[in-house]
């Protein structure tokens, strides 16, 4: 009974498991494994600190796709900047209640305007950027032909969430003091109620299954994008023939 | 879109059992198996199978793909054949949802598939240069190669020259007598084009340099060898060939690793026994890979060191020591990076500063350097029942070269020499391929 009244906390507390020690496995286990042979790409970072930079550098910009086509880059580099700000803004907005432009003079009633209109324009401009990486996908001929199922399920999750979010925040949006409890509480592996929105708890519920989708899919990208960049900008100094 | 071009024609098992190659029956097992060992000494290969978002970044990246438009022919599509088993095997995911994930259990029909495709790879890694990730599509080929060998499944054509370099030390089975009657007759060429006693020694103990040609500079591309032995005679080096190995080139790499560790032992051993000082390796592509990036790792008493003979001629220009008169080399030249030259190991400015001296009229083709495409020949591919399929991969390098409008095109690596003149004539231009040490021999002022 009490599982059944509590379920999307069981489910959320289940997700965030899953997400943390499935993405600890399997970045201990990256690191674990050799690699013998260096595959290291020229020109290549003359010492280990260069190529953190470029590693760095190259991850964040996504520089090698720049080279292979400005639209695709601007698909998948701008879908990724969106993302990046509104997961920002969560952090902030819901730590903070939405308080937090007050530190720039606002009332509190400006900060939680403020903070609500963002979420909102970050949270269309997220939805608009999947349909676009949904679209091109189905477009594209060649880019159809190497899809899997998976792509399109993550794209459709993600349409899910931004979707969700967006509905909830037209609807009224949720009372950030009572998200903020429930997440602080959960990390602290109490259950408490899940604040009483219906768009919520679907938003909620999505992202409970990417979190868990995370470690198992395509979604490692995310971790495993440093790994395979520091492989291929290694240092390979020459004088090491040459001794 | 398929391609319908004939595959390469399969060694049969006895062709590799002379070469010390046991067979695997079970298949499922020896995928698995292999897969499980090799991602534990590479851990590129789990986290290309694990990490692709399949952006498509990579596929009109792919002179594979532009020339034959078939997806399998994209790094991504590629890299999917053997991704789907790895995901059936080795994921949760895909093991549990195979159809969301696209995972598929092993059988005959995929290995036909790998055997097609994984043998239309070029090993470029071009793709690598242009994905988000990173991800090099030739480890990914070259696990693939290595796991068919093991079932059986190697290209006579790339079987007959490792049978070669194991019998002979060359791929061409070129036998010591035949050497020491081309020696002699290169040697004679020399003293007629030059009037000077220019030599090519052969196994001359206590020599500075042994130097590691590609054997086809004995035969097919004989003004590289004695353009090297002009530059050797002018500054002065004292070097010599071994009859025990005349290849830089190491076909191991293409399809399996033992005989790419016996290769890189072969020389050194054969150094050792020459009381050399040095090893200058010739113009090869995927050997100077090997040598470069490999050799320390797979050769544990390797004792001297490994030049490029281009890292050579390069710090001769710069010092002065090789005087070279462009005038000689009038028409205009263009320069095709190899694959493993340049994005692989790092000779990038060094032959474009012999050029500048070497040519009047030197014209950088569109792309190049480490963005250069591929030839269409890389990792081996240069077998004559898949000639359709060739010229398809070389398309692209084609329409690079007509642009610049150059009638000589330099290209240091025998494969690329061996691919490009076909190509060259498929596509009809006429252009001639040459190696840099062709130029820098005929531009040297003795």
């Amino acid at each position: 009974m009490t599982l059944l009244r509590y379920w999307l906390q069981v489910i959320v507390s289940i997700s965030v498991i899953v997400f943390i020690f499935g993405i600890i496995w399997k970045i201990a286990r990256w690191t674990a494994l050799g690699q013998v042979l260096p595959v290291t790409m020229f020109p290549a970072p003359k010492n280990r600190v260069q190529a953190l930079v470029r590693v760095i550098w190259e991850s964040l910009s996504f520089r090698p796709m720049w080279s292979a086509g400005r639209e695709a880059w601007l698909a998948a580099w701008g879908f990724h900047l969106v993302l990046a700000l509104l997961l920002l803004g969560h952090l902030v907005g819901i730590s903070q209640e939405g308080r937090q432009f007050m530190a720039w003079g606002l009332s509190v009633a400006a900060s939680e305007e403020m903070s609500a209109r963002m979420g909102m324009a970050l949270g269309a401009a997220l939805t608009l950027w999947v349909l676009y990486l949904t679209l091109r996908r189905l477009v594209i001929p060649s880019l159809r032909q190497v899809s899997n199922w998976e792509d399109y399920a993550v794209l459709v999750l993600l349409l899910g969430i931004t979707v969700s979010g967006d509905i909830m925040r037209l609807k009224g949006g949720v009372d950030l003091g009572e998200v903020r409890m429930f997440v602080a509480e959960l990390f602290k592996l109490r259950v408490v109620p899940v604040p009483d929105n219906l768009w919520f708890k679907v938003h909620l519920t999505l992202i409970s299954l990417l979190l868990i989708w995370f470690p198992l899919g395509k979604l490692l990208h995310s971790c495993g994008i440093f790994f395979t960049r520091w492989l291929i900008n290694r240092p390979s100094p020459r004088e090491v023939m040459s001794k | 879109m398929k391609t319908d071009q004939p595959q390469p024609f399969m060694a049969d098992e006895q062709d590799l059992a002379s070469l010390g190659i046991s067979l695997s029956r079970d298949v499922e097992a020896t995928v698995t198996g292999m897969i499980e060992k090799m991602r534990k000494t590479r851990k590129t290969l789990e986290l290309y199978m694990e990490t692709c978002t399949h952006c498509g970044a990579c596929i009109s990246q792919c002179h594979a793909y532009l020339g034959t438009q078939d997806v399998n022919n994209t790094p991504v599509g590629r890299a999917e054949l053997m991704r789907k088993v790895y995901k059936k095997y080795f994921t949760s995911a895909g093991k549990a949802f195979p159809w969301l994930f696209g995972a598929q259990k092993v059988s005959p029909e995929v290995l036909q598939e790998w055997y097609r495709y994984y043998y239309q790879c070029n090993e470029c890694r071009r793709c690598a240069v242009f994905c988000p990730n990173g991800i090099d599509t030739a480890e990914i080929t070259i696990a693939a190669r290595e796991i068919l060998t093991s079932l059986g499944q190697v290209p006579k054509f790339i079987a007959g020259v490792a049978k070669n370099l194991e019998s002979y030390g060359n791929n061409m089975g070129i036998n010591p007598l035949a050497l020491k009657d081309m020696v002699d007759f290169l040697e004679e060429e020399l003293r007629e084009e030059t009037g000077q006693n220019i030599r090519i020694p052969l196994d001359e103990e206590g020599a500075e340099v042994l130097y590691n040609p590609s054997s086809s500079d004995l035969f097919t591309n004989t003004d590289n060898l004695m353009g090297v032995a002009k530059i050797f005679h002018k500054v002065g080096v004292s070097w010599t060939l071994s009859h025990k190995v005349i290849e830089t080139a190491n076909f191991g790499l293409f399809f399996h690793e033992p005989i790419m560790r016996a290769h890189a032992e072969r020389v050194f051993a054969a150094a050792r026994e020459l009381k050399v000082k040095k090893v200058v390796a010739g113009e090869c592509g995927h050997g100077w890979r090997t040598w470069r990036m490999f050799a320390q790792t797979l050769v544990e008493d390797r004792f001297m060191p490994i030049r490029h003979i281009i890292e050579e001629v390069d710090g001769w220009v710069a010092d002065g020591v090789i005087k070279l008169d462009p005038t000689r080399n009038p028409d205009p030249v263009t320069y095709h990076d190899p694959c493993n030259l340049a994005r692989a190991a790092g000779i990038i400015e060094e032959p474009r500063r012999i050029l500048r001296q070497a040519v009047v009229d030197f014209r950088e083709m569109e792309p190049n350097g480490n963005k250069n495409f591929c030839c269409g020949a890389g990792s081996g591919l240069l077998m004559d029942e898949t000639l359709k399929i060739r010229m398809k991969l070389g398309k692209v390098k084609a329409q690079q070269v007509a642009a610049t409008g150059a009638l000589i095109l330099c290209a240091p690596c025998a494969i690329c020499k061996a691919q490009l003149p076909v190509v060259m004539k498929h596509y009809g231009l006429d252009v001639t391929v040459v190696g840099l040490m062709d130029l820098v021999g005929k531009a040297i002022i003795l």
